[in-house]
């Protein structure tokens, strides 16, 4: 759950409460001044929950399990308390009442990267003594796009299972360039893997996530109103929304690669820069991130996963890889995560772009080719108006019949063609070209077969009446005797008005017409239209919305739970703190052997501190367990500055003053 | 990813090159890809080249070294050469040089530089037939008769063989060129050809030059560079060509560009077999036998005579038989001579490999640019089809469809408005079906050569023509190859083969020689407008629109038909 959905679970009052947390997500200065709020306490706490779950939820025993010499419980539940009541962590509460707790995904990256940064060391060798090993794919919003354009043309109909038709599984994976080999190691979850291969899944996880493809019992369709924002975005925006969701959504077989790949992502990085992949496992060690696995013994097992975890980075079109003859490892980026740096200026960055004629050249031999930099709304349009041949650095379509047919299918006419082609190109369209285009207009889309609404009379005399009301009703064409054509878009305002006039129709049309297909290219006439192309600083781009909600299944469960903003009261943290003497809390003292011992077992309780005198000095013990007999005690538990000597036995003998020690509430 | 968006070219992971034509670096661009990069297209704007295996062993054989190819390419490079292509370049260069085909006095052995190499095809099915044993690791010894074989089928393997064995010098033939004694102008060669003659001899003459393919466009003079070459070695030359009126016309130019006289020529067709010290051969009589189980007894024109040169003229409409032959005859310097170094059949590495890597090409807008060829406007007219034929063709097949469409009559009124409009230029008339060609011929009062023309009636009528006594020629599609036809400055195809890219670029080939004057000819093709005719138009002119022709479209509409060429 990220916190834009965190905030729309809040009431206002509380979104007010949490303010500071909600806009740190996406402001580095508001994030850090909120750290340094914290007490020390909090700051442990958080870095310890992130030590030991990363982004994943965690109930308060899974945390105060692995507690121990380094924090006490008591610490973890009062530095949860404050995290909580900062609003770094959110709890949900589960059916039986349980707490799950969490960071907010997207708060996750910079608080981690401001806590544990990873400190990447260039290079400092010659680019000509590397060889690249892996190199970077075409790119993940290549792809989301490929795979919508093909649902664009064919659809995505659903069996009575709920499978997709192999046919169109075979042209999905056609226009793809990710395998199914190169996802292995993401070991994805999905409906129905038998016959869905998993690169199609992942992709569609994505259009499911950006809201751009919806599910019906009969389909997965396209959600043409959100694709619209979605392909006006420039491509590095693309890329950033990307890399960052799938940060949050994929399931990572072990949480310390999910950190490797936040890190990775929120680091300082300088394109074309090559950075040892050792500096990886290297900040892995420095953090003390928990990599034990009984199958991995060496460093080099470590390394070896995470150039694995970069081989499929590599894949998405974020990193390349590459040796050198020595076999070390360096990687370096290809894109901007976006999570580095706080996304000021990004709005500048993109009107800079939009201003720039991006265009295509059109050959005379009726390909088409595609530049990089051509915005996605040009090449939705291309998708629809010719075929693609290639798709690399430079994508190359073409002109063909088919695709002028398919593109009057989907409402274009051959002048809209050619304006579009015109508009968008850097050169002029060649005679032939556009010769071509009118010889097939002359060949297909001059007739068509059309299902349309009639309002049909069953006498001469109705006829004459609803003649009679020419004026009054909305345009409609005669045909025959005693039919008329209605415009479908005015079938209600008709029914009302003829109901006015007396001559109210039969509730139900004499039989359906099919109606509206979700596939296709919609018209966004912004892409024919050059004056009125929308940049990606667009509202609507700008206000994309996300959903945790996608195809492949991932570990997170909270947003299936309702939000829980309450905040336990210090009896909650200490039960019975209210029939202790405080003076336990607030001196070092003697007391009794028997007071001793319950003052001992009361930290044991509680998961606290005490701090253990005599006259020539005093220790603060965590205990673990106590024993009296016979007027004396002795205890088991961590002496604090010895942690490394593990459990140590401590006794009366040697010890008679006693305090109790509790972590401070903010 | 390096980003010089300023640069000129994109390298795709595809090995193909584009080619920005107006960034001012261009030229420097294209000639380091006319070293590394075979063009596949050059309309205007983006010229589009690719990388293959014969281009970097072309440029390896050049000297050119894999590090030196990729760090110019990424001199010209928008943005990183893949490394995909990088690590292609590598492991391609660097197979070449590495074997070495080497007598050890009577013994053919296969040479390798390193132990891997020869491991990594040992095993490979189709060479098991040529090798006699594996002496060591990096030494197998061949079957006396394997030298061209095993260099073919390696090539096609990947793995290109330098041929270090070198040519026999063939029967000395002394002679030399008229050089200012010509019938009309004095005779020298041209930069290019010149070029050409240079690139096929090698650095030093000595070294890997002696066979390999020239490509130049139809009337860039690539008989002349034929006749150089023969003049470089002076030794005895078998000719292969298409047909008897090039047979004609090569012994023609022969003995009016040289010294060489009718005694030192001789003709080997099907009507005449004479083996002299220049002697040339049509493809169609060394690949004739009565029957299909018969030995191709003309083969034996090979081993007729010594030999010291080969040229092969169209080299890509060689047929398998005499590719075969060829493999036989490796001793042999060889020449290929062609247009359009691509074959249907795929078989360009069979190319490289029997007759040599290509060792010259020259794009046709470059040599349009220089003059030496004409500056041809092309112009498709498109006609209406009128009823009845309009009926007919609604319900006919889709064969008869095109053949209705091609013989449409109203393309009668255009070819008569194209020739008021050019009255005076030579002029021919192309197309495909004889019996459409005899009514223009009859209607013209025009002469008509078709496959049936005897030959002498041919030579007649070409001669004619080349005199300008002839005006006018009507032609089948005999004449798409290798007819020599200088003074032909407009051609009006009115029918054609379906979508035969070939076809159309000999057919303009036809009028490309230079002309007087503006140097400008005039290709028109009359097709019948909605019609199957028109869909395989498009498809025909693709070659030449990729060479960077550009077709004007004129409508010709169902009022004003009169009006073709206004």
């Amino acid at each position: 759950m990220n916190t834009q959905e965190i905030a729309s679970k809040l009431s206002e009052a509380d979104q007010h409460t949490y303010r500071q947390a909600l806009e740190a997500a996406h402001n580095h200065a508001a994030l850090s001044l909120l750290l340094d709020q914290l007490t020390h306490v909090g700051l442990e706490t958080l870095d310890f929950i992130m030590r030991h779950f990363g982004m994943q939820s965690f109930e308060l025993p899974q945390l105060l399990k692995h507690g121990g010499a380094s924090m006490s419980g008591a610490a973890l539940r009062v530095g949860i308390y404050e995290l909580r009541q900062r609003g770094l962590v959110y709890a949900v509460r589960k059916a039986w009442g349980d707490q799950l707790f969490f960071i907010p995904t997207d708060l996750y990256a910079p608080v981690q990267h401001l806590r544990m940064p990873l400190q990447l060391q260039a290079a400092s060798i010659e680019t000509s003594d590397l060889t690249v090993t892996h190199e970077a794919g075409r790119g993940l919003e290549y792809e989301l796009f490929y795979l919508l354009a093909t649902i664009a043309k064919i659809g995505a109909p659903l069996t009575a299972k709920g499978t997709m038709h192999k046919k169109h599984i075979q042209k999905m994976l056609s226009s793809l360039q990710i395998t199914v080999r190169d996802l292995v190691p993401l070991h994805l979850q999905y409906p129905n893997p038998d016959t869905l291969p998993s690169s199609i899944a992942l992709v569609l996880d994505f259009g499911f996530r950006f809201g751009l493809l919806h599910k019906t019992p009969e389909a997965y369709e396209l959600n043409h109103n959100m694709l619209y924002p979605w392909l006006s975005q420039n491509r590095i925006t693309m890329q950033q929304r990307l890399w960052q969701i799938w940060l949050t959504a994929q399931p990572f077989p072990e949480r310390w690669i999910q950190q490797c790949m936040y890190a990775i992502a929120s680091a300082p990085q300088e394109q074309g820069v090559w950075y040892a992949v050792r500096s990886i496992s290297s900040w892995l060690v420095m953090h003390r991130i928990d990599v034990k696995s009984p199958e991995r013994t060496s460093e080099q097992d470590i390394e070896d996963l995470i150039q694995v975890w970069l081989s499929v980075l590599c894949t998405f079109g974020w990193v390349e890889l590459g040796t050198t003859l020595d076999g070390e490892r360096f990687f370096r980026y290809t894109i901007n995560s976006g999570l580095e740096l706080a996304p000021t200026g990004g709005a500048e960055q993109r009107e800079e772009q939009s201003t720039q004629m991006k265009g295509f050249y059109v050959q005379p031999d009726l390909e088409i080719i595609v530049p990089p930099d051509v915005p996605f709304l040009t090449r939705w349009e291309l998708e629809c108006c010719a075929d693609l041949i290639r798709s690399d650095q430079v994508a190359v379509y073409r002109l063909t019949k088919d695709s002028y047919m398919r593109a009057v299918d989907q409402g274009r006419t051959l002048q809209d063609m050619i304006e579009f082609l015109g508009q968008k190109s850097l050169s002029d369209i060649p005679e032939s070209v556009k010769a071509t285009l009118d010889h097939w207009r002359q060949q297909y889309g001059r007739v068509y077969l059309s299902e349309v609404v009639l309002l049909r009379c069953v006498d001469a005399e109705v006829v004459e009446r609803i003649r009679g009301m020419a004026q009054i009703l909305p345009q409609i064409t005669p045909i025959g005797a005693y039919d008329f054509i209605v415009p479908r878009d005015q079938v209600d305002t008709l029914r009302s008005v003829l109901d006015k006039a007396g001559v109210t129709p039969r509730r139900q049309m004499e039989s359906t017409v099919s109606g509206e297909t979700k596939i296709g290219f919609a018209r966004y006439d912004a892409s024919v239209n050059a004056t009125a192309e929308v940049s990606a600083g667009n509202k609507d781009a700008e206000g994309f919305q996300t959903s945790s909600q996608g195809f492949i299944y991932t570990q997170q469960t909270v947003q299936y739970y309702e939000l829980d903003i309450s905040l336990p009261t210090r009896e909650d943290l200490f039960p019975e703190i209210a029939r202790i003497s405080p003076m336990w809390l607030q001196q070092l003292r003697a007391y009794h052997t028997s007071t001793m011992t319950e003052i001992i077992e009361r930290a044991i309780a509680w998961q606290t501190h005490i701090k253990l005198g005599n006259k020539t000095g005093s220790i603060i013990v965590l205990p673990l367990q106590v024993r009296s007999s016979g007027g004396a005690w002795n205890l088991k538990g961590f002496i604090v500055g010895q942690a490394d000597s593990g459990v140590q036995e401590v006794s009366s003998d040697a010890w008679d003053q006693i305090q109790l020690i509790l972590p401070t509430i903010n | 990813m390096l980003d010089q968006t300023n640069r000129p070219c994109i390298v795709q992971s595809d090995l193909t090159v584009l080619l920005e034509t107006e960034h001012p670096s261009s030229q420097e661009a294209k000639e380091l890809l006319f070293h590394v990069a075979e063009l596949l297209k050059s309309p205007a704007n983006i010229h589009t080249y690719r990388i293959t295996t014969l281009s970097l062993w072309n440029a390896a054989s050049a000297g050119m070294t894999p590090e030196a190819v990729i760090q110019e390419l990424r001199r010209f490079a928008k943005w990183d050469v893949p490394a995909k292509v990088q690590q292609q370049i590598k492991l391609w260069m660097g197979r070449y040089g590495s074997l070495k085909l080497e007598l050890q006095g009577e013994e053919l052995q296969l040479c390798a530089m390193n132990e891997t190499i020869i491991d990594e095809f040992i095993e490979e099915r189709s060479i098991q037939s040529y090798i006699d044993t594996r002496l060591d690791a990096k030494t197998v010894l061949l079957k006396g008769h394997a030298r061209g074989l095993m260099k073919q089928e390696l090539t096609r393997l990947g793995y290109p063989v330098l041929d270090a064995i070198g040519f026999h010098e063939g029967k000395s033939l002394p002679f030399g060129f008229n050089r200012g004694r010509g019938p009309s102008r004095p005779f020298a060669l041209r930069p290019y050809q010149e070029q050409a003659v240079q690139a096929f001899k090698g650095e030093d003459g000595g070294g890997y030059g002696g066979s390999g393919v020239v490509v130049l466009p139809c009337g860039a003079g690539k008989t002349v560079v034929g006749m150089a070459v023969m003049e470089q070695f002076q030794c005895e030359t078998l000719i292969l060509t298409t047909n008897v009126t090039s047979v004609r016309q090569w012994k023609t130019e022969i003995m009016s560009k040289t010294s060489l006289t009718e005694d030192d020529i001789g003709e080997y067709s099907g009507s005449c077999k004479v083996v002299k010290p220049v002697t040339i051969a049509t493809y169609q009589i060394l690949t004739h036998r009565k029957q299909k189980a018969d030995p191709f007894v003309h083969m034996q024109l090979f081993q007729e005579r010594d030999w010291g040169l080969i040229v092969y003229d169209e080299v890509h409409l060689l047929p398998a038989p005499v590719f075969r032959a060829t493999a036989e005859i490796q001793a042999t310097r060889r020449l290929g001579l062609t247009a359009t170094l691509v074959r249907e059949d795929g078989c360009e590495k069979d190319v490289f490999s029997l007759i040599g890597p290509k060792r010259y090409e020259l794009p046709w807008k470059e040599l349009e640019q220089q003059g030496w060829i004409a500056t041809v406007n092309c112009c498709e007219i498109l006609v209406p089809l009128y009823a009845p034929n309009l009926e007919l063709y609604w319900r006919a097949d889709a064969k008869s469809k095109f053949r209705i469409a091609g013989e449409n009559p109203a393309k009668m009124d255009v070819i008569r408005s194209l020739l008021e409009q050019h009255e005076g230029k030579p002029t021919l008339i192309i197309g495909q079906y004889l019996d459409q060609l005899a009514v223009i011929a009859a209607e013209l009062q025009a002469p008509i050569m078709t496959g049936t023309t005897p030959q002498a009636k041919r030579q007649e009528l070409y001669d004619g023509f080349k005199r300008g006594e002839i005006p006018l020629l009507v032609v089948s599609k005999i004449a798409n190859f290798a007819v020599d036809l200088p003074d032909a400055a407009v051609a009006i195809q009115v029918s054609g083969s379906y979508g035969s890219r070939q076809e159309e670029a000999q057919r303009l080939g036809r009028i490309l020689r230079p002309k007087a004057g503006d140097n400008t000819a005039y290709f028109y093709t009359v097709v019948s407008r909605d019609t199957k005719e028109q869909d395989f138009a498009l498809k025909r002119q693709l070659f030449l629109v990729e060479q960077g022709y550009r077709y004007d479209i004129r409508n010709i509409s169902n009022v004003t038909k009169e009006a073709a060429a206004t």
